[in-house]
């Protein structure tokens, strides 16, 4: 679990229970957790203004994508990862980002956050 | 004899002497006999002389003393006396004659007899032939001055020579000119006598062949000996001879002579030779050989033949028969000759055939021609077939004197008519055995003969269809394109025709024939009837007519269809498109049959659809396409495509057989509900997230509740996954293979869990209660099991049996050793439980010692149950 110790992470889900878990799950990890922002506004903001290694980005935010944000990510160098209850067909949305699973468990969501660490590095 | 007494009579003075003019001056009167004796000469003459006229002459007076009678003679007036001047008698001589005349005289006045002829041409012109003779007389001085004669009218003679004469320039004129030899011999068989024909067959000229004998030269001993030989014949018998006489010519060749010879004849009747008359025949001989063997053949034929000509008496005796029967029978004339005809050997074979001859003699006898065909016995008793007559002879009164009978062999002719009534039983047979029907059919269309066959195709009894013509029985509008054939070929300008038409049945019904015609020849070429084969179509042609509909509506059924409907063939090129494709696409025709098609394809799917249909060309198998196909406006519409391969009867690839049906809106809609599904799997998906949280959250620092926590998110996980496949197969199905590896995620990929079966497809409900067994066996074996320690490792295989009915095995090897649990946990109790229920399965779990091994079977989802 040193993988991920000390690294700030944003994490945007706009479901309050599994934000929850999420954070959980991260802080269990050793990661900083920026957030949780349930809103794309939200989110963007803490994406173009905090300090981050590594975002968590549900793809589907109210009814609106998350594409933006992890846009904003990207230029500033921050590895993405996608949550995603879409399968297959989210994955095709993501793009060549990272994804995990709906509903997963902490050691998906880390081996996520490690991949997507280790392919912008 | 008055003229005996006749002054004249002592003085008659010769006309002859023409010495008497050249002697020059003639004493005029005195003239006197001198000698007494004379008187009795003159007198001797006159008796002599039988009324001729008697002169005397003296040359010394140059007179002439003649009587009555030479007065006549040279036409002087009686009243002028008796004696006159020599000269005036010379007045009436003929002046052609005056030379020869004094010749004679100046002979007899050197002492000659005097004789002289000449004419004397009288005061009417008329001329007369006279003959003088006499003789001088000396006087007392020795000189020879008184001569006394006879003159006699030789007119008579003299034109008889003349004619004479004439003949014999005439036979001389024959026998130079004539074509045969003409000759005289004596006894002694010189020739008196030969024509130039002779000289000129002898090359010797006429001179030196008169007076030589004729076998001197001309003849080899051997024909001379002959030719001798009947000569004298004619010389001994007196009789005329008409013989053949061979000779060898000059030039050696073998000459025949035809020759008659008669005696030659002395006034007196005594024979002196022969006169013959010698004809060349060498030519016609041989013409009559060559005829004789031409003949000779002739006959050898005849015989040969057995020609049979006789003559019976009325009541039937054999008077006369030619040779042939004779020999071929091995008789002699004296066998049968004289017998009744009947008992002769040739019919002594059989009384009936003797019987049948008897009759036919009386019946002939009675002026009847009888004839019939019989078998006559021939030399070894051969019966030889004949054709028998017997005619009744008649004389010119009509009267029956005898009775002809005839005969020829007919033998060769009963062979022929047997060879014949052989072809034509296999004639017969072929013509009525036929399986097709066959005809003669005569000049005006009339049925001249018919087989079963035919009657039966146009259902008429053969005697009802003799009585008519095909054109009874032909549909109107194919009996003018008959006739346009048939005439030309009866009349022989063709030899024959094909054609389909139409005849009605008795019954009306009207059936379609092959019309196969001939013409038949007679043996001088002339056209003598038609052939006709007759086959009957009308099955054929129904099924034509029949196919013909049924193509009409395939093409109206595919036009109307609410698919596309496409045909290929063979060669994979495009023949029939129906007329929606057309409606559809805008295409013709033209841009649309062979490959034009593909055009009409989107161009991102073209490739692909003709990849996909060429290969299943080249293995002659159903396909099915999706493509978008433009539509006329331009837009495309999403359709399936699908094709099954045509084969004929004999399963030959024909091509392809296709439609295509728009699917746009089904692919929408298709495209819609995986949509909807993702979205409804992503709301399942986030409902579990959420109820994880919720879960995480509540037993958030419960003692014991981690360990809790991660079955139960392992739980989520496996259903979660299995969802995941079942959204892949649009809820619908999902396939064990896949499935498994998914629910065993971790140690599938560690290589401690071995999977192993066929594709199996499983309903929803199936594939997430198997999922969620695989997952607790998994979770089961991690936390006791196989996978408990380092080395253990897990089987999980599974296979389709009758039923059909699937079996899936779990087994867990190399792991601590097991014994049976005390208390059975969620996970195994879920298993045994939850597969119960939802699958009808039925379960074992076996703790072994060497590990677990669990086995499932159930029922294969089917059809029915898929609907769900």
């Amino acid at each position: 679990m040193t993988g991920l110790q000390g690294k700030r992470i944003l994490l945007v889900e706009d479901e309050f229970f599994v934000a929850a878990m999420a954070a959980d799950m991260l802080a269990e990890l050793g990661a900083t957790v920026v957030g949780p922002a349930a809103t794309i506004a939200k989110g963007m903001r803490l994406a173009e203004t905090e300090a981050l290694d590594a975002a968590v980005l549900d793809l589907n935010i109210g009814g609106e994508r998350s594409d933006a944000i992890a846009a904003a990510l990207r230029a500033r160098n921050v590895s993405v990862v996608f949550a995603t209850g879409y399968g297959r067909a989210g994955l095709a949305m993501a793009g060549t980002a990272a994804v995990v699973e709906k509903p997963y468990s902490q050691e998906k969501l880390a081996e996520a956050l490690l991949q997507a660490l280790s392919a912008s590095a | 004899m008055t003229e005996q007494g006749h002054p004249l009579a002592r003085g008659a003075g010769a006309a002859g002497n023409a010495a008497a003019e050249g002697s020059g001056s003639a004493p005029a009167g005195g003239w006197k006999p001198r000698r007494p004796a004379s008187s009795e000469a003159v007198l001797r003459l006159a008796l002599e002389s039988g009324g001729m006229g008697v002169w005397q002459v003296d040359l010394r007076r140059g007179m002439v003393t003649v009587d009555d009678r030479l007065k006549d003679l040279f036409g002087v007036a009686h009243e002028d006396g008796y004696e006159f001047p020599i000269a005036r008698l010379d007045r009436s001589i003929h002046p052609a004659d005056l030379p020869g005349l004094t010749a004679a005289r100046e002979r007899a006045h050197a002492g000659e007899p005097f004789a002289a002829e000449y004419r004397v041409v009288l005061g009417d012109g008329s001329e007369r032939w006279l003959a003088g003779v006499g003789e001088m007389q000396p006087d007392e001085t020795g000189a020879l001055t008184y001569g006394i004669g006879l003159i006699y009218d030789i007119t008579e003679r003299k034109r008889t020579e003349g004619a004479l004469r004439r003949n014999e320039a005439l036979l001389h004129g024959v026998i130079s000119n004539i074509d045969a030899n003409v000759y005289a011999k004596d006894r002694r068989g010189r020739f008196v006598l030969c024509n130039d024909a002779l000289a000129t067959l002898y090359r010797t000229p006429q001179e030196q062949i008169i007076g030589r004998a004729f076998d001197d030269v001309f003849f080899t001993p051997e024909d001379a000996a002959r030719i001798r030989a009947n000569d004298m014949a004619v010389m001994t018998s007196g009789q005329s001879l008409r013989v053949e006489e061979a000779a060898v010519d000059d030039d050696g060749r073998e000459r025949t002579y035809l020759s008659i010879k008669s005696p030659l004849r002395e006034p007196d009747g005594s024979i002196v030779g022969i006169v013959g008359v010698t004809t060349d025949i060498t030519d016609r001989k041989q013409a009559e050989e060559a005829l004789r063997a031409s003949e000779a053949r002739l006959r050898t034929l005849l015989d040969q033949l057995f020609a049979f000509v006789g003559v019976l008496t009325p009541d039937g005796v054999l008077l006369h028969a030619n040779r042939a029967p004779l020999e071929a029978a091995g008789l002699q004339p004296d066998d049968v000759w004289g017998k009744r005809f009947e008992d002769c050997y040739w019919w002594s074979y059989s009384e009936r055939v003797q019987e049948q001859l008897r009759d036919a003699m009386a019946r002939a006898a009675q002026g009847e021609v009888v004839r019939y065909d019989v078998r006559v016995r021939m030399a070894g008793g051969r019966l030889m077939p004949i054709d028998f007559q017997v005619a009744p002879l008649r004389d010119n009164a009509g009267t029956i004197i005898g009775l002809i009978p005839s005969a020829i062999d007919i033998e060769q002719r009963l062979k022929a008519e047997d060879a014949m009534r052989l072809s034509e039983a296999r004639f017969r047979a072929t013509f009525e055995n036929a399986a097709v029907g066959i005809a003669h059919v005569g000049m005006a269309g009339e049925w001249l003969r018919v087989n079963d066959r035919l009657c039966e195709i146009v259902g008429y009894p053969r005697d009802e269809l003799l009585r008519k013509t095909f054109q009874d029985i032909t549909h109107p509008d194919d009996i003018a394109p008959d006739l346009e054939k048939f005439e030309p070929m009866m009349r022989g300008e063709l030899s024959g025709y094909r054609m389909e038409k139409r005849y009605y049945r008795k019954d009306g019904t009207l059936i379609w024939v092959t019309l196969t015609a001939s013409l038949q020849r007679a043996d001088d070429d002339t056209p003598l009837y038609c052939i006709a084969v007759v086959e009957d179509i009308t099955e054929r042609k129904r099924a034509e007519a029949a196919l013909a509909e049924s193509e009409a509506r395939f093409r109206e059924m595919a036009d109307n269809a609410p698919v596309m409907v496409w045909v290929t063939g063979a060669d994979s090129r495009c023949t029939f498109l129906s007329r929606s494709w057309y409606d559809f696409t805008g295409q013709t025709p033209e841009t649309g049959l062979g490959f034009g098609w593909l055009g009409a394809i989107h161009p991102a799917d073209r490739d692909d659809a003709h990849e996909t249909f060429l290969a299943a060309n080249a293995r002659c198998e159903a396909f099915r396409l999706e493509y978008r196909l433009r539509r006329a406006d331009g837009a495309y519409r999403w359709v399936i495509d699908a094709a099954a391969p045509r084969r004929g009867g004999d399963g030959a690839f024909l091509g392809y057989i296709g439609s295509v049906i728009d699917i746009d809106e089904r692919h929408k809609a298709e495209e819609h509900r995986k949509l909807m599904i993702d979205e409804l799997n992503h709301r399942v998906k986030n409902t579990l997230a959420v109820v994880q949280g919720m879960a995480h959250r509540t037993f958030k620092g419960v003692s014991g509740a981690p360990q809790a926590m991660q079955a139960f998110e392992g739980r989520l996980q496996a259903f979660s996954a299995a969802h995941n496949l079942l959204t892949r197969g649009n809820w619908e199905r999902a396939d064990l293979a896949v499935l498994a590896p998914a629910a065993l995620e971790a140690p599938w990929r560690d290589r401690r869990v071995e999977i192993d079966g066929p594709p199996l497809m499983l309903q929803p409900k199936q594939a997430v209660t198997i999922a969620m067994a695989l997952h607790e066996l998994c979770t089961n074996a991690i936390k006791y099991g196989a996978l408990s320690n380092e080395t253990g490792r897990v089987a999980v295989d599974w296979s389709v049996t009758d039923g059909p009915r699937f079996e899936l095995v779990w087994r867990e090897r190399g792991g601590p050793p097991v014994s049976p649990p005390k208390r059975r946990g969620f996970g195994l109790l879920m298993i045994e439980q939850a597969l119960a229920n939802d699958l009808h399965a039925e379960v074992t779990m076996d703790f072994r010692p060497e590990g677990l091994t669990c086995t499932i079977g159930a029922a294969l989802p089917t059809a029915e149950r898929d609907t769900q």
